[in-house]
C-alpha cells in the first residue's frame, strides 16, 4: 500500500517532504487510511475534517478523526459549516433542491481551499481511489464531460487563487483500502453517508466490479490508459477552448475566489441557502 | 433419551445493514459469496478481525462479517 501511494507521488509528482499538505479527512476507509500512509512516509499533513450538520453521521465522522488524531499524535483541524457559514447540508438541500452531492462537495471543495490558502499549504491532497476515479471517468464518457473526465486526473495544478490538488490513492482499490485499514486495526467510520443511497457512483462502481470480477485488472487498465492515451489530447483541447472563448476568472464580489461570474458558486448558493440578496450590476 | 447437540451454524453479518444469515456447510469464501449473491469485488469478507481471501474455507460455529468497500458521492 505505502509503495503504491509512492509511487504516485512520485509518478505525477503530486509533493514532496518538504511541502505542507492539507488533508481533508471525513473518517472514512480511504482519507483514514492515506493519513495513516502519509504519516508513515513522513510527509508534512495537517488533517482537515468538515462537520456538514448531517445529523449522528456527522458527529460519529468528526469523532473517528478525533480518535485518529489523538492516537496518532496527528494535527487536526475541525471547521463547522453551520458555525462557520451559517447553513448546514441538510437545511442547504430543502433551499436549493439540488442533489446533496453536488452541495456537499462543492462546499467542502470550497471549505477546502480557502483554508489551505490561510494555512499556506502547497498541496490539497484527497482520498479519492482508484474506483472513484474510474467510476467518475465511465460516468462523464457517458455523455462526453470532458472537464468531468479530465478532473479524474491524479494531479491538478494550482491556478488563480485554487491549490493544487492531488489524489495519491489512485493505484488502490476501496477493497484495498478497507483492507488495510481492518488489518492496521485503524478507527475508521464504515457507515455510508444518508445522501449518498442511489448516487450514480454506486451504480458505477458496481457495474464496474462485475467486469473486474471476470477480468482482473480491467479498472487500472482502464484508467491509466485514459491518463496515458486520451488525456493529454482532451486536455489541450480544453485549454485551446478557453482561450478561444476568452474565458478569464475574476475574484469573487463576496469572498475573493475564482469565478466566472460576479459571485462564485459557493456565495451565490450560500445566499439562496440564507435568503440573502445579492447585488447585481 | 440421548440429548442431539445441535449444530452451531455459520453466521454471517453483512455490513452496512447488519442483516444476519446462517449457514450449515463447510465452503470456500467465494462459494458463500456467490450463495449471497455478492461480488467479491465490492466487499471484505472478515473472521476474527482478519480480511480473508476468496480460496480459504469458512465453517459452522464461525463468525464472518461481510463489509461493502462500496461508498457513494465523492466526486473528484
Amino acid at each position: 500500500m505505502k509503495r503504491q501511494v509512492e509511487k504516485a507521488v512520485r509518478r505525477f509528482q503530486m509533493f514532496t517532504h518538504s511541502d505542507k499538505i492539507l488533508l481533508p479527512v471525513s473518517g472514512g476507509k480511504d482519507s483514514i487510511a492515506l493519513w495513516d500512509i502519509l504519516l508513515k512516509l513522513h510527509f508534512k499533513v495537517h488533517a482537515l475534517h468538515v462537520q456538514l450538520g448531517i445529523s449522528e453521521y456527522s458527529e460519529k465522522s468528526a469523532d473517528i478523526t478525533k480518535r485518529f488524531s489523538e492516537e496518532k499524535n496527528a494535527k487536526l483541524t475541525i471547521v463547522n459549516i453551520n458555525e462557520e457559514y451559517g447553513f448546514n447540508i441538510p437545511l442547504a438541500v430543502e433551499k436549493t433542491k439540488l442533489p446533496a452531492c453536488s452541495i456537499c462537495g462543492t462546499t467542502k471543495r470550497y471549505v477546502y481551499n480557502k483554508f489551505a490558502q490561510k494555512e499556506n499549504m502547497d498541496v490539497i491532497v484527497t482520498g479519492h481511489n482508484m474506483d472513484d476515479l474510474a467510476a467518475q471517468l465511465r460516468h462523464s464518457s457517458s455523455t462526453w464531460d470532458l472537464e468531468g473526465m479530465l478532473a479524474t486526473y491524479p494531479v491538478r495544478p494550482g491556478k488563480q487563487g485554487l491549490i493544487k490538488r492531488a489524489k495519491p490513492l489512485v493505484y488502490l482499490t476501496e477493497k484495498e483500502t478497507l483492507t488495510y485499514v481492518i488489518t492496521q486495526k485503524l478507527p475508521v467510520f464504515l457507515e455510508e453517508c444518508p445522501f449518498s443511497q442511489g448516487a450514480w457512483s454506486i451504480v458505477e462502481k458496481q457495474e464496474l466490479n462485475r467486469i473486474e470480477n471476470k477480468k482482473p485488472g480491467f479498472k487500472y487498465q482502464y484508467l491509466t490508459q485514459f491518463y496515458k492515451k486520451a488525456y493529454p489530447a482532451i486536455y489541450e483541447f480544453e485549454e485551446k477552448k478557453k482561450i478561444k472563448n476568452d474565458i478569464k476568472l475574476k475574484s469573487c464580489k463576496i469572498c475573493g475566489a475564482p469565478t466566472v461570474k460576479d459571485y462564485c458558486w459557493f456565495c451565490r448558493t450560500r445566499a439562496k441557502i440564507l435568503d440573502i440578496k445579492l447585488e447585481t450590476n | 433419551m440421548e440429548k442431539k447437540e445441535r449444530i452451531k451454524p455459520l453466521i454471517v453479518k453483512i455490513i452496512p445493514g447488519n442483516k444476519t444469515h446462517h449457514f450449515f456447510k463447510k465452503m470456500p469464501v467465494f462459494k458463500l459469496l456467490e450463495e449471497l449473491g455478492l461480488n467479491s469485488e465490492s466487499v471484505v469478507v472478515i473472521r476474527n478481525g482478519t480480511p480473508l481471501t476468496k480460496d480459504l474455507i469458512v465453517a459452522p460455529g464461525e463468525q464472518i462479517e461481510i463489509i461493502s468497500v462500496i461508498s457513494g458521492g465523492k466526486k473528484p
